[in-house]
């Protein structure tokens, strides 16, 4: 179940904790025991939850630790195997045919040489099941929940064996499995049969400690009062009664912004004139420019302060 | 970390996995032997030191999504209390393998935050609905002599189903855009000329469905009939998505999910908690557009929903509901079984404030008019 090699960089929970912290991704415990577990038990690590809460970072983060590839795969509707697993190179193998025929060598030509793997374009999934790196790769399966469900499907069987058997070349099988992260937002629920493939970790808005310690993480340069400010501010937005609350993404993105416009801390005005990048609904906006913003900032304000 | 699987009497261990996973089955967890198995390999790996990670541990494993999580956390806890010996450390798992060996053996000491990690486990709070009538009613006691006939009618019901595009296309002989891939592949096989044309065909989907059944005091007498229209609507194999409200909205899909009728009402019935009493369709509805809508009416979904617009809350509440949720679906149809009567007026003051937000608006009290909306889904 375990094989040792990968044992070795993350031996137990708190060195992920810390591994993840020394990258800029302040994971809680729960979120690092699931990728403890993930690793340690060679099981792919389906994480869900709001949209900007740092799913698609867990990838890009257990990549940089693990000094492995990341090889990504967004989802939409409408992906098939030969967008995200392989696709003859059609036009090169004419081209080749065409060349075989100037030589006058064509009859001769066998399928070897046109359906050779210098014409197979290789996707996301057959990357990762190739890659030869000493460090098997990272595979982020992108937003799972935009796919169909025939491709659903189509991933549970590469996903339970690792291996894809492409009928010109033969079985192509992974070494060592890649490890694999799906993120999905939620808009719709993904099939059960995947997900008992899978490890399932809910990741949840941080608490105000944590999301401050994010923002320190990240953006060193945002001054203590105004981090504070904001964290109290967009914890508070959050329980408000909003058609899409701000994600961490949002609060990253704002406290930039704050910083570009040269706030020292959070003032009504400049509140108000950057709430877009927190508030992406119209109907949201709307409440919160018609005064809901005020007090929430009146209240933050005092909390960050005392 | 230190490991102690050494320590451990690997049968009594074993048996404690396997029983915490029957009270998780119990609790309503969909657990199977593969997930048990696996949870036992994650406790070799990660020893006991910590209760915290072992709760984290289960939960990766065995809950599937998020509404489980509390749910897990609940049993999580009572088999702790329950194995676990009393007193402030009663709680972390070699207490259930000693007491199993009656025996003590070498039992790491408490991690220092254990403890630290507990969570108040989250119970269903009512105290934000007031005056809610809060009673199961007995489905199969409704069933009266000739309502019978009816439902089996409801039941034979096959309906047309609405189509969607989709953005998956096929090969074929004949379609709107040539198959430049598939002509060249086979282009391959007559040295490279392309002899017969190949075209990508558009293939359709079927159109999700989502049905909102009002099930309050004043529709009690329909209601039976329009879930079983929502289970009929289902085992054709449409995708349907079935909620059900009274004072909250209720989501009855996964209950819906088996062949017999009855069977499926008796477990929706298990489920929901609010029949025949009050009527709020616009909280109801709000929570339809907050928890559901991205999840479930997503591609252009055809809402039928389906109440006599007795509203006990605000109707400005459900006019702005009716809008958002307007905006997220691709048809929204009111089916109103009152307004089959002779002589309906719209006076209600829901239903008022409700129909400028609504595509259609469908009188619909009998076995007939169900099919004959049925027959005209497939149109949509």
């Amino acid at each position: 179940m375990t094989s040792k090699g990968r044992m070795t960089r993350l031996p137990d929970i708190d060195a992920v904790q810390a591994a993840f912290a020394r990258e800029g991704y302040v994971a809680d415990r729960d979120l690092a025991t699931s990728v403890f577990l993930a690793l340690a038990l060679g099981r792919p690590l389906l994480l869900e939850g709001e949209a900007g809460v740092g799913k698609t970072e867990v990838a890009r983060t257990l990549s940089a630790v693990l000094g492995a590839e990341l090889i990504r795969l967004q989802c939409y509707e409408g992906l098939d195997a030969s967008t995200a697993l392989y696709e003859w190179d059609y036009p090169r193998q004419m081209l080749e045919i065409r060349l075989l025929e100037a030589r006058g060598e064509a009859r001769s030509a066998a399928t070897r040489d046109i359906f050779g793997a210098e014409f197979l374009i290789r996707r996301p999934l057959l990357r990762a099941l190739e890659s030869r790196a000493s460090e098997p790769p990272v595979l982020l399966i992108d937003e799972v929940d935009r796919a169909d469900e025939e491709f659903e499907a189509f991933l549970l069987e590469i996903l339970s064996d690792f291996a894809v058997s492409i009928p010109e070349i033969g079985t192509i099988r992974a070494d060592r499995p890649p490890r694999v992260i799906l993120t999905s937002n939620r808009t719709r629920e993904v099939h059960d049969a995947l997900k008992r493939r899978c490890l399932y970790h809910w990741i949840d808005y941080p608490t105000p400690e944590r999301e401050l310690a994010i923002l320190r993480a990240r953006l060193p340069h945002v001054p203590e009062t105004l981090a504070r400010e904001i964290v109290e501010f967009v914890q508070r937005l959050r329980r408000a009664d909003l058609t899409k609350s701000p994600g961490v993404a949002e609060t990253l993105d704002w406290a930039a912004a704050l910083v570009a416009l040269g706030a020292g801390q959070l003032d009504a005005a400049q509140v108000e004139r950057t709430l877009g990048v927190l508030l992406k609904y119209q109907e949201d906006l709307g409440g919160m420019r018609a005064g809901g913003a005020r007090g929430i900032l009146e209240e933050a304000r005092a909390t960050a302060r005392g | 970390m230190r490991t102690v699987t050494v320590s451990v009497d690997g049968v009594a261990f074993t048996a404690n996995v396997a029983r915490f996973a029957r009270l998780l089955r119990r609790a309503g967890l969909d657990v199977e032997p593969g997930q048990t198995a696996t949870f036992l390999g994650a406790l070799t790996l990660l020893g006991f030191d910590r209760r915290g990670d072992v709760r984290a541990a289960g939960r990766a494993i065995f809950v599937r999504r998020r509404e489980d999580g509390p749910l897990y956390d609940a049993a999580f806890d009572l088999f702790w209390r329950r194995y676990g010996s009393s007193g402030d450390l009663g709680g972390r798992l070699p207490r259930i393998t000693q007491r199993e060996r009656g025996a003590s053996g070498e039992m790491p000491p408490e991690g220092p935050d254990a403890g630290s990690d507990e969570r108040v486990t989250a119970v269903r709070s009512d105290s934000a609905v007031a005056r809610e009538v809060l009673r199961t009613a007995d489905f199969a006691s409704l069933t009266a002599e000739e309502t019978r006939d009816a439902q089996r009618m409801l039941e034979r019901l096959r309906p047309r189903l609405p189509l969607r595009r989709s953005r998956r296309s096929r090969v074929g002989r004949a379609g709107h855009r040539p198959a430049a891939r598939s002509m060249l592949r086979h282009a391959l096989a007559t040295g490279g000329e392309a002899l017969h044309w190949r075209w990508l065909r558009r293939t359709t989907r079927p159109r999700p469905i989502v049905l909102v059944c009002d099930i309050s005091g004043s529709m009690e007498r329909y209601s039976r009939f329009m879930l079983r229209f929502a289970h009929a609507l289902q085992q054709s194999g449409a995708p349907v998505e079935v909620f059900v409200f009274g004072t909250r909205l209720t989501r009855i899909t996964r209950q819906l999910r088996v062949r017999s009728p009855d069977a499926a009402l008796r477990r929706v019935a298990d489920k929901v908690v609010d029949w025949s009493g009050g009527t709020r369709i616009g909280e109801s509805l709000r929570e339809l557009n907050r928890r559901w809508v991205r999840r479930t009416v997503r591609s252009g979904a055809v809402v039928l929903l389906m109440s006599d617009g007795w509203e006990r809350g605000d109707p400005a509440v459900l006019a702005r509901e009716m809008a958002t949720l307007r905006r997220s679906c691709h048809r929204l149809i009111w089916i109103d079984p009152l307004a089959a009567r002779e002589g309906f007026e719209p006076a209600t003051a829901g239903l008022r404030a409700a129909l400028p937000h609504v595509d259609e608006f469908v009188p619909a009290a009998s076995v007939a008019s169900l099919a004959a909306l049925a027959e005209r889904l497939g149109d949509l």
